[in-house]
């Protein structure tokens, strides 16, 4: 009986999600399996498609700035940077110096929490839980600073056009150096738990590999394009807001694979406390926000504006027809491209594996889905 | 974005063409039938070539719609964007995914989104949306369905008093 079937196996076809706990959000990945090898792989997305782009040609240019927020959740400032720059160049208005000081602070805070989340869920996904409570203790003292200084922890509305909703706190500064000062011994801790870990090396070094002339074709971008050996950050190559001003380092691996993208990570993390360093440092006082019309009516044109998010890079074109509402409000979420090559990324590897190339790329469903 | 001058093997391609926009990209305004043969251009046989795809969509301006790609290449802030007007009856562009892989999606989501059909995609099934979802949302012209089977309108929420007043909650 056993000699009839040896040798005969059967494709699988199995679903992966979209309630799943590795799937990052709502996301369902078609699986073709081979008993353990992916044979191919078919993401499924649009279970959190919220119209977000249709509800941008219905409401004002004020109005929509909270929702800009709901597109990466975990890196809210850094959404609501790219739509407010948008609008403040069809405006033709330029913010305070300050005020871009206190953005470049706020972004590149969020950056490091929006790592931290992602190292959690990175270690959640290879099955180091214990991670996730170190990483969220952290997480926690960036929080209480946004919650000080925006009155959210999440979801901040903080970015206006025009300025900022209100300057920062008294004792901001001092709390934001405080972290600084205790953060690097975090990180040491992070390398040991998590980076400089056999067993999670195991589990990351030539995994989900993607060529670097596939990645540039596919438009991935942030650290998936930097693991790849591509030196591109438009902190540095746009130099916008006050990126210029201040002395950072983009970090760039060239492997390829998941191990990369994870130390590209870690490595901006430190970049970012470098910034945040020199930004307090150098913080100018004065007003933080310039005088906007009440009714905003830019004048017709269109714009597109670039940011570098922690995901990649985030893009905002807002085509004006003179009127209170956007005429399109396009949004170009740096996860959107980043998952798309999936397939490439999980075929030929092992099951377990296909969870590793989720979580390593970092993605948002919100920002995916729109 | 560039600041920069237009490139000369571009101004020389274009020549009126190309523009440069508000915002510093290169603006590349072309007929839908020039539109391909644009495109492979940029993004294959011109060296260097745009080879890092930022987006594709369409916008729709009432008598038209219109596609915009935009191009850029690594490591650098130059950037281009093709536009080109369709026709609103029968709104068709060809597929770039062989010079871009990163094309598929946004293509997929022009064809549900807006209904421009896109010749010779490998995979034109809906992205976002539903299978089978009649109408294209992102339409100015788009009516809300009121007959879909889970996500019909719902006159509690949408008109609450007349709800109210036929059904009166009782003591």
């Amino acid at each position: 009986m056993s000699d009839t079937y040896a040798g005969q196996t059967d494709e699988l076809l199995i679903n992966m999600g979209p309630q799943h706990p590795s799937t990052h959000g709502v996301l369902r990945v078609l699986l073709r399996l081979d008993g353990e090898i992916v044979l191919d792989a078919d993401p499924d997305i649009g279970y959190l498609h919220s119209s977000l782009e249709k509800i941008g040609e219905a409401k004002t240019w004020q109005q929509f700035v909270p929702y800009t927020d709901r597109f990466d959740y975990l890196s809210a400032i850094n959404n609501e940077f790219a739509f407010v720059r948008a609008v403040e160049k069809l405006l033709g208005v330029r913010v305070t110096e300050r005020c871009e000081y206190i953005r470049v602070i706020m972004a590149e805070l969020q950056r490091i929490a929006s790592h931290l989340m992602y190292f959690t869920s990175m270690g959640l996904d290879t099955g180091a839980v214990t991670v996730y409570l170190h990483c969220f203790r952290d997480r926690e003292r960036l929080i209480d600073l946004f919650e000080d200084a925006t009155g959210q922890r999440l979801l901040y509305h903080y970015l206006r056009i025009g300025g900022v909703r209100n300057d920062l706190p008294h004792d901001f500064v001092a709390r934001v150096r405080d972290f600084i000062d205790y953060f690097p011994a975090r990180l040491q801790e992070y390398d040991n738990l998590l980076t400089r870990n056999r067993v999670f090396r195991g589990r990351m070094e030539g995994i989900a590999t993607i060529s670097r002339e596939e990645a540039v074709r596919h438009g991935m971008s942030g650290p998936c394009l930097r693991a790849c050996g591509v030196d591109h950050d438009l902190r540095k190559i746009i130099g916008y807001s006050v990126y210029p001003q201040f002395e950072f380092e983009v970090p760039v691996y060239d492997t390829c694979d998941a191990m990369a993208r994870h130390l590209v990570r870690c490595d901006e993390m430190v970049q970012s406390l470098r910034i945040l360093k020199q930004a307090t440092d150098k913080l100018p006082d004065g007003e933080t926000n310039v005088k906007v019309p009440r009714v905003i009516k830019p004048e017709p044109g269109a714009v597109y504006e670039r940011i570098e998010g922690p995901r990649g890079e985030v893009g905002c074109y807002l085509i004006s027809d003179g009127s209170d509402k956007p005429l399109r409000m396009r949004w170009r979420p740096p996860s959107y491209f980043n998952l798309q090559p999936l397939p490439q990324l999980m075929r030929g590897g092992y099951v377990a594996d296909t969870v590793v190339a989720i979580a390593s790329l970092d993605i948002m469903l919100g920002d995916i889905d729109k | 974005m560039s600041d920069d001058a237009i490139p000369t093997d571009l101004a020389e391609r274009f020549a009126d063409g190309i523009t440069t926009a508000a915002d510093g990209a290169w603006e590349i305004a072309v007929s839908a039938e020039q539109l391909r043969e644009t495109l492979a251009f940029l993004g294959a046989d011109r060296q260097p070539a745009f080879d890092y795809l930022v987006d594709i969509f369409a916008v729709d301006y009432g008598e038209q719609f219109e596609v915009v790609y935009h191009l850029s290449r690594p490591r650098t802030h130059e950037m281009v964007r093709v536009c080109s007007r369709l026709s609103r009856q029968k709104p068709s562009v060809q597929t770039v995914t062989d010079i871009w892989a990163g094309a598929s999606w946004p293509e997929r989501e022009m064809m549900e989104m807006y209904g421009v059909a896109v010749e010779g995609h490998p995979d034109p099934r809906n992205l976002l949306l539903p299978e089978g979802w009649k109408g294209y949302p992102l339409r100015k012209d788009y009516e809300y369905p009121d007959d879909h089977p889970w996500l019909s309108r719902d006159e509690l929420h949408d008109k609450p008093g007349e709800y109210l007043k036929q059904h009166p909650v009782e003591e």
